[in-house]
């Protein structure tokens, strides 16, 4: 062979080391998962179910003087006010007397606070309201002034929330 | 020996030949895609302490872990002001233990624009760099957070250590964008020799934090709390698995064809942020007290849950001797009661409405039927003139505070009168 055929060759050799090296990752490489969450389930419940570690009430600007914390969560796949009985609880508290409809529930919650010296300082009332829609679930909190507001959000702020809506089998 | 000699390079050269043909093969006719999903989730170190020791709200913010968290409140209701953070759940070393457990976060007051991202041409200058206009936190334990703007360097030097199926990865900025420009010497006036320029710049967490966001602001779901979105990171980060054996975090070396996808989780909300405890840092501006109005801290001892009965909530038995029925707290009332801490309970039996409504004539308390019972009020009413009794013990170890009764009704019992 004349001298640069091995040069050719040579060069080829070289080319053909990385170009069998990228080939054989290809060739076994293999797609993989890691970890087990189905993200397409993470946007839907079976039970409803709220936790915050804090509530802030925000100035409702249609109802003077009022406050309301309102958010959008995940859609509740099986809510069914109609044929099953629910149980809500708030925090360790059952909410007695809720009114439950078809895709809705309402609830009121009474709560007192005392100073040290075992006077009273605020009795709050905070409507809970929470509708099940077919793309998602809102949750209203209502109060009906700053100061009940201010109270309800060192509790919350205090105890955290975790609101439960619990299906009585 | 000669003629051997080149047989064997011909030999070789064609294995050589073969070689490129396939990975020309791969390269540009095998359209199969092979990707890796890496969710990055449930950064809970393997030795969280016992949830007995943990308080609610530790709960609350041990229970889910990802390496991800974003928060975002938009303002779009103009009542408080636009805040963006974003968190990063890691540990400080392959053992995964609560001992190497961070969060190191940043915090925007505004939304971040494009052009406020310095662009960085100088890896060392990248490496070290962290933007002044954040805030930065960074905990230890996942519940108190400690922040100033520049004692957390959350920059390209940074490693995380993350679990993904309880095995260890470290995880790192060290992205770069490059393009190519063409630039002619003073006497090319024809434009003739094009001299080829390589430009790089160095991302920084600022491209992360403004790719972040942007993808939340876009997101198909719109607002809500506690959502989950994927994002491709692989344009940023590398990310390398742990040899048990050897003791060190292998090569990276298939990221230009596996890309790395992590969950994060997020709430984006159309309010504003009002006061700091809206934070993921409980801070803004590296202040635990921020608040948009100025307000009296409100400060109690005690709180006690309202419960108000009715006589759905007690249950009624037939006596044929007295001819009425005598009310009791019902078992289940009593049970729950029993485990929820400081219920005030007030209760009203109507003695008309139950006459009403259940057509049963209710002349008393029946025996033990709200012993130990704790009942702040106890009113029993009626329209109608009626004697009332209370049998043995119906109302010992109450505590009642208020007994009222209406006029008409007359009660037979000398425990509740002494």
């Amino acid at each position: 062979m004349k001298w640069y055929t091995y040069i050719i060759c040579f060069i080829v050799i070289i080319a053909g080391v990385f170009s069998g090296n990228y080939a054989y990752k290809r060739a076994t490489a293999k797609s993989y998962v890691h970890g087990s969450i189905d993200i397409t389930n993470e946007f839907e419940l079976k039970a409803f179910e709220y936790a915050s570690s804090e509530v802030t009430f925000y100035e409702d600007i249609y109802n003077n003087n009022s406050y309301k914390f309102e958010t959008d969560l995940k859609k509740v796949t099986n809510f069914n006010g109609v044929d099953k009985y629910y149980t809500i609880t708030l925090n360790e508290y059952v909410l007695k007397n809720s009114v439950i409809i078809a895709g809705s529930t309402f609830s009121i919650f009474n709560i007192e606070f005392y100073s040290i010296e075992n006077v009273l300082e605020c009795s709050a009332e905070l409507k809970i309201t929470i509708k099940f829609l077919s793309n998602k679930t809102t949750m209203e909190l209502y109060t009906a002034d700053s100061i009940q507001a201010s109270y309800l959000e060192r509790y919350f702020k205090d105890n955290s929330i975790r609101l439960k809506i619990i299906e009585n089998l | 020996m000669r003629k051997v000699f080149d047989i064997t390079i011909l030999i070789v050269t064609l294995i050589a030949l073969v070689a490129i043909g396939v990975a020309i093969y791969f390269k540009y006719f095998n359209k199969n895609i092979i990707i890796g999903i890496n969710y990055v989730d449930n950064q809970i170190a393997v030795d969280v302490k016992s949830a007995d020791d943990l308080t609610e709200a530790e709960k609350n913010e041990l229970e889910e872990r990802w390496f991800m968290n974003a928060n975002y409140f938009e303002n779009s209701k103009e009542n408080g002001i636009e805040l963006q953070e974003l968190r990063f759940d890691y540990f400080m070393d392959y053992n995964l233990t609560q001992n190497a457990y961070r969060s190191t976060g940043m915090q925007h007051i505004g939304e971040l624009g494009r052009t406020e991202i310095e662009k960085i041409g100088s890896a060392s200058e990248a490496n070290e760099h962290v933007d002044s206009n954040f805030y930065y936190y960074d905990t230890t334990n996942g519940i108190t957070w400690s922040g100033d703007k520049l004692t957390t360097r959350l920059n390209r030097n940074q490693l995380f250590i993350i679990k993904i199926d309880n095995k260890p990865y470290a995880i790192q900025l060290i992205g770069t964008y490059k393009w190519i420009t063409y630039s002619y010497l003073w006497w090319d006036f024809a434009k003739l020799v094009p001299i080829k320029n390589v430009n790089i710049l160095y991302y920084t967490y600022l491209d992360v934090f403004y790719d972040v966001f942007k993808a939340i602001k876009s997101n198909d779901y719109g607002f809500g709390t506690d959502l989950y979105i994927t994002l491709d990171l692989s344009e940023y980060f590398t990310i390398r698995e742990y040899d048990l054996e050897k003791g060190v975090f292998k090569t990276d070396d298939v990221s230009d064809i596996i890309k790395n996808y992590a969950v994060m989780k997020f709430t984006y909300q159309e309010n504003g942020a009002r006061q700091s405890s809206q934070s993921m840092f409980n801070s803004i501006e590296i202040n635990p007290k921020w608040d948009i109005e100025e307000k009296e801290p409100v400060e109690y001892w005690q709180e006690r849950v309202i419960y108000n009965l009715n006589y759905e909530d007690l249950s009624f038995r037939f006596s044929d001797t007295l001819g009425g029925y005598f009310a009791s707290i019902s078992l289940s009332n009593k049970n729950m009661f029993e485990s929820i801490p400081r219920a005030k309970i007030n209760i009203v039996l109507d003695l008309d409405a139950v006459l009403d409504n259940k057509e049963m004539n209710v002349i008393g308390l029946d025996y033990n039927g709200f012993e130990n019972f704790k009942i702040y009020k106890f009113e029993i009413k009626s329209e109608r003139e009626l004697e009332f009794t209370l049998l043995d013990k119906a109302l010992n170890n109450t505590n009642i505070q208020e007994f009222i009764v209406s006029d008409g009704i007359t009660i037979n019992d000398a425990e509740v009168h002494s």
